[in-house]
C-alpha cells in the first residue's frame, strides 16, 4: 500500500478505530496483522522473508541475553545475526549486481564467463528493516538494551506498518521500550501526527510528484535535451528526491504519533546546510546515524589518525551508497559524498577569509549545494555517459535558451511550489509555526484546511511509488 | 485514548470537513468565473456563439499543421482550431458534438486523421469543463472513473490541470494561432535516419473505439450537412520511410471509410526537413506550404466539385 493511495486511506482509519478499542495482546496482535497486511498488499510471498528475519534476530537475541557475560558466545550470536540478515539483504539485492559486475570484469580481460543471473525481484523495503533488526542484536551485544522476550512485540517492532518500507530507520531501543505498555494519545499528539501527515503528504503529492514531470522528460534523454533544460532538471531532481522520503518520513513519523508512538525527525531541512557534514546531520538522519554508529565509530571513527579517518570516511560513504541500491551510480555517489567530507576536513582549516559572517555562510551553502546537487546527477541517470553528458552540457551552458525548455507551464508550476515550499522551510527556521497553531485551534484548523485545499489543487494523482521503495 | 480526546477529533474532522467543502466550492466557483473568461478554444467552445466557417480538429499534428490566421487569409472564412495535443477521435467526437449543440453548425469539419490511434487520455484534463456538459461528464467517467468521482468530492480537483494553468494564460489574447516555429536541423535528421533503421516503427493499429467513433462522427456530419475532409498530414521524411505499416495502414483506411467521405494522403506532401520542428510536427512555413497543397488537391471544394471529390476508395 502507498501512503498516497485510496486504499491505504481506508486501511489506515479503520486500523485507527480497532487499535483504539483493543488493548494489550489484542493489540499487539492487531498492529502485527495489520502491518502484514499492510506489507502483503504488495507481495504477500515476501512476508515469510520478514518473519524468517525477525526469527533470527530474535532467537540471537533470546541467545545472547542467555549467555549472559560470556563476550565470546556473545560475538558468535551477534555475527550469526549479522551475517544471516545481511547474507538475505545481499542475495535478494546485490547477488545479480555482484554477478553481473563480475561478468563484465571478466569479459574486459578475455575470459568467457557466463555467470548465473536469477532476475532477483527486491522486496520492497528490505534495505530499512535488515537494518532495524541488525540494530537490536548488536545494542544487545553491546549491553544497551534489555533483550525482548516477547516475539509478538520483537515482530510488530521489525515490521511496525508506518515505517517498514521506506523508514525512518528506528532504534530497537528506541521503539521497543514503547511497545512495552498501552500507548495513550492525547489530543496534542493527534493534532502534531495530522498535520506531519498533511506536510508530508505535500511534500510528496504536490511538490516531488509536479517536480517528476521535468526530470522524468530531463534524464529519459539528456542528449536530446539542452543545458538549461538539464539544469532546472537536476536541480528539480534534488528537490523532487528530498520531497519524495522527506514526505514519506513525515507521513510515517505522523501516523506513528497519532497511535501514541514517537519516532525521531528523519529530515531537518537539508538544503539548509552550510558544509557538507552538516548535511549529513540534516539529510535522513535515521541511515546516517545507523551508520555513524554501527560502521564508522567500529571502524575506528576520527580516533586514528588523520589517514584513517579519511579512510573511514570514504568506506562509510561508499557502503553507504551501495545501501541504496545495486548499481554502481550509488557507489559513486555515495563515493563523491565520502571525497566532500574529506575534501571540507583539508580545507576547513585554511578557511579563514576576511568576509562578513552571512556573505561566508551564503558562501558555504552555495558550494555545498553544488555539490550535493552535482551528486544527485549520478544517483538518478541510467549510465555513467549520460551523467558526463548532462555536467558537459550543463558546465558549457549548452543551449542556454528559454525556449528550449519543454512543458513550460509545468517547469513554471513545480519551480513556483518548490520555491514557496522552500520559503517555508526557511521561515520556520525562524518562526514556530507548530507552537502558533498549539496556542490558536483556529489557525491550526486553517492549516488543515489549506493543506486539503493545497493537496486537491496541485497535487498529482497517478500513483506515483516513492523513490526510496525500491532501496 | 480518553473520550475527551476522542470528542475533540472527531469535532476537529467535521469542522475541518465542513470548512474544507466550504472552501473547496468557493474557490471553484471563482476559478470557474476565471475560466469562463478565458480564450482557449474549449472555453470557446463551452461559451457558445461562434459562427465559423470551418472547425479543425485533431492531435498535435492538427495542431501545428492547419495554422488558422493563413486558412482564413486565403480561403477569406473563419476558422475555429479545436485540434489539441492528444486529442484522440474518441474525444473529438464528443468535442464536436458539444460544439454543435452550442455553437453555429460550420460549413466544413478539417480533421487531421492520425489521431485514431491515440487513447482518450485527453478526458483527464477535460474534466475542467465537465460541469459544462453531460456528454463529457459521461466519458469521463466512462474512461476515468476515480477522477469523475474525485471531481464530485472536490470541485477544486477539476482545477487542478495543466490546461487550466494554461488558460489563464489565455484570459487575454486568442490561441487560435499557435504553431511551431521551430525547425529540425540536419544533424536531428541525419541521427533520426540512422536510428530508425533499427526500430520498425508501427504506429497504426487503430484502435476499435476510436474508428467507430470516427464513423459517428462521418453519420453526423452527413445529417446536419457538414462537409468531412479527412487528412493525413505530413511527417519528417526519415521518420515516415520507417513506419513499417503505414501503407498497409492507408490502404485498408481507404477502403473501410464510406464509399462518400473524402480523405487525403498528404503524409509525404513534404519533403525537405526545413518544414518540420520534429518528426512528427511541421512547423509555420510548412503549414503554409500544406495548405497550398490541399488547395491545389480540391481540399476545401464543395461535396460536389471537383476532381477530389471522389470517395475515399476511389482516391
Amino acid at each position: 500500500m502507498l501512503f498516497n493511495s485510496l486504499v491505504f486511506w481506508i486501511f489506515f482509519p479503520t486500523f485507527f478505530v480497532l487499535y483504539f478499542l483493543t488493548k494489550g495482546q489484542v493489540r499487539m496482535t492487531l498492529c502485527l496483522v495489520g502491518s502484514y497486511l499492510f506489507y502483503g498488499w504488495w507481495d504477500w510471498r515476501f512476508l515469510g522473508l520478514i518473519a524468517l528475519l525477525t526469527g533470527i534476530n530474535y532467537w540471537c537475541g533470546l541467545k545472547i541475553a542467555e549467555v549472559g557475560d560470556e563476550v565470546h558466545q556473545r560475538k558468535h550470536y551477534v555475527t550469526f545475526s549479522i551475517v544471516s540478515s545481511l547474507a538475505i539483504l545481499g542475495f535478494f539485492k546485490y547477488f545479480d549486481f555482484f554477478m553481473d559486475s563480475f561478468y563484465s570484469m571478466t569479459q574486459t580481460i578475455g575470459i568467457n564467463f557466463h555467470p548465473l543471473v536469477m532476475g532477483i525481484v527486491l522486496p520492497v523495503g528490505i534495505s530499512f528493516y535488515t537494518f532495524q533488526t541488525m540494530s537490536y542484536t548488536i545494542d544487545l551485544y553491546r549491553k544497551e538494551m534489555p533483550v525482548e522476550r516477547s516475539l509478538l512485540k520483537f515482530s510488530v517492532f521489525v515490521s511496525f506498518f508506518p515505517q517498514l518500507v521506506a523508514g525512518p530507520i528506528v532504534r530497537a531501543k528506541d521503539f521497543l521500550p514503547q511497545l512495552q505498555s498501552d500507548r495513550t494519545v492525547d489530543w496534542e499528539n493527534l493534532r502534531q501526527g495530522i498535520n506531519k501527515v498533511l506536510w508530508g503528504l505535500i511534500l510528496k503529492v504536490v511538490m516531488a510528484d509536479n517536480l517528476a514531470i521535468t526530470v522524468d522528460r530531463a534524464f529519459a534523454e539528456p542528449s536530446a535535451m539542452s543545458g538549461l533544460y538539464l539544469l532546472i532538471g537536476a536541480i528539480f531532481y534534488g528537490f523532487q528526491i528530498y520531497g519524495d522520503f522527506a514526505g514519506y518520513s513525515l507521513i510515517a513519523i505522523g501516523l506513528a504519533q497519532m497511535l501514541g508512538y514517537h519516532f525521531n525527525a528523519n529530515f531537518n531541512r537539508p538544503y539548509l546546510a552550510t558544509s557538507f557534514s552538516d548535511f549529513w546531520k540534516r539529510w535522513h538522519i535515521s541511515l546516517s546515524s545507523w551508520l555513524r554508529d554501527y560502521l564508522y565509530i567500529p571502524l575506528g571513527g576520527n580516533r586514528k589518525g588523520k589517514r584513517r579517518t579519511q579512510i573511514n570516511l570514504m568506506l562509510t560513504m561508499l557502503l553507504g551508497g551501495l545501501w541504496h541500491g545495486s548499481s554502481w551510480n550509488f557507489v559513486l555517489w555515495g563515493g563523491l559524498h565520502g571525497f566532500y567530507l574529506i575534501a571540507q576536513r583539508w580545507v576547513s582549516p585554511l578557511w579563514n577569509v576576511p568576509l562578513p559572517e552571512l556573505l561566508k555562510k551564503l558562501f558555504c551553502w552555495f558550494c555545498v549545494m553544488v555539490g550535493v546537487f552535482l551528486a544527485w546527477i549520478f544517483f538518478r541517470v541510467q549510465s555513467f555517459h549520460d551523467a558526463a553528458v548532462i555536467i558537459e552540457k550543463i558546465a558549457t551552458l549548452d543551449h542556454f535558451h528559454p525556449s528550449t525548455i519543454f512543458l513550460k507551464l509545468h517547469c513554471l508550476k513545480g519551480a513556483l511550489i518548490l520555491l514557496s515550499i522552500f520559503a517555508i522551510e526557511v521561515l520556520s527556521t525562524k518562526i514556530d509555526f507548530d507552537g502558533i497553531a498549539r496556542k490558536r485551534p483556529s489557525l491550526n484548523l486553517a492549516y488543515g484546511v489549506v493543506s486539503l485545499l493545497a493537496l486537491s489543487f496541485l497535487g498529482m494523482y497517478g500513483g506515483n511509488a516513492f523513490i526510496y521503495f525500491q532501496f | 485514548m480518553s473520550l475527551a480526546t476522542l470528542k475533540k477529533l472527531i469535532l476537529y474532522l467535521l469542522v475541518l470537513a465542513v470548512c474544507y467543502f466550504a472552501a473547496d466550492r468557493v474557490l471553484a466557483y471563482g476559478l470557474q468565473t476565471l475560466l469562463d473568461q478565458a480564450n482557449t478554444r474549449f472555453s470557446k467552445l463551452y461559451s457558445g456563439g461562434m459562427d465559423a466557417d470551418i472547425v479543425v480538429m485533431g492531435n498535435s499534428r492538427a495542431v501545428n499543421a492547419f495554422f488558422a490566421p493563413e486558412i482564413e487569409k486565403q480561403l477569406d472564412k473563419s476558422v475555429f482550431h479545436l485540434a489539441y495535443n492528444g486529442m484522440s477521435m474518441t474525444v473529438a467526437e464528443v468535442l464536436f458534438r458539444d460544439y454543435l449543440e452550442r455553437n453555429e453548425k460550420p460549413e466544413m469539419l478539417l480533421l487531421e486523421i492520425t489521431n485514431v490511434y491515440g487513447t482518450a487520455r485527453l478526458f483527464n484534463d477535460l474534466k475542467l469543463f465537465m460541469g459544462k456538459s453531460d456528454r463529457l461528464q459521461e466519458s469521463i467517467a466512462d474512461y476515468n472513473k476515480p477522477l469523475a468521482v474525485a471531481c464530485q468530492v472536490s470541485n477544486l480537483y477539476r482545477f487542478n490541470s495543466e490546461m487550466y494553468f494554461r488558460s489563464l494564460y489565455y484570459i487575454d489574447r486568442s490561441d487560435q494561432s499557435w504553431i511551431n516555429t521551430g525547425q529540425v536541423d540536419a544533424e536531428y535528421a541525419q541521427n533520426y535516419t540512422v536510428s530508425q533503421e533499427d526500430k520498425d516503427t508501427k504506429l497504426f493499429p487503430t484502435d476499435n473505439d476510436n474508428w467507430e467513433a470516427l464513423l459517428r462522427i462521418v453519420e453526423l456530419c452527413r445529417d446536419e450537412g457538414i462537409s468531412l475532409r479527412l487528412v493525413a498530414t505530413p511527417y519528417l521524411p526519415a521518420f515516415r520511410n520507417g513506419i513499417t505499416d503505414f501503407d498497409t495502414w492507408v490502404a485498408d483506411f481507404r477502403v473501410a471509410l464510406p464509399g462518400d467521405v473524402r480523405f487525403y494522403d498528404l503524409s509525404e506532401s513534404l519533403t525537405s526537413n526545413e518544414y518540420f520542428a520534429d518528426v512528427l510536427h511541421i512547423n509555420r512555413s510548412g503549414s503554409v506550404l500544406l495548405l497550398e497543397e490541399m488547395i491545389e488537391e480540391g481540399v476545401f471544394e464543395g461535396d460536389d466539385n471537383g476532381p477530389s471529390s471522389k470517395p475515399a476508395n476511389e482516391n
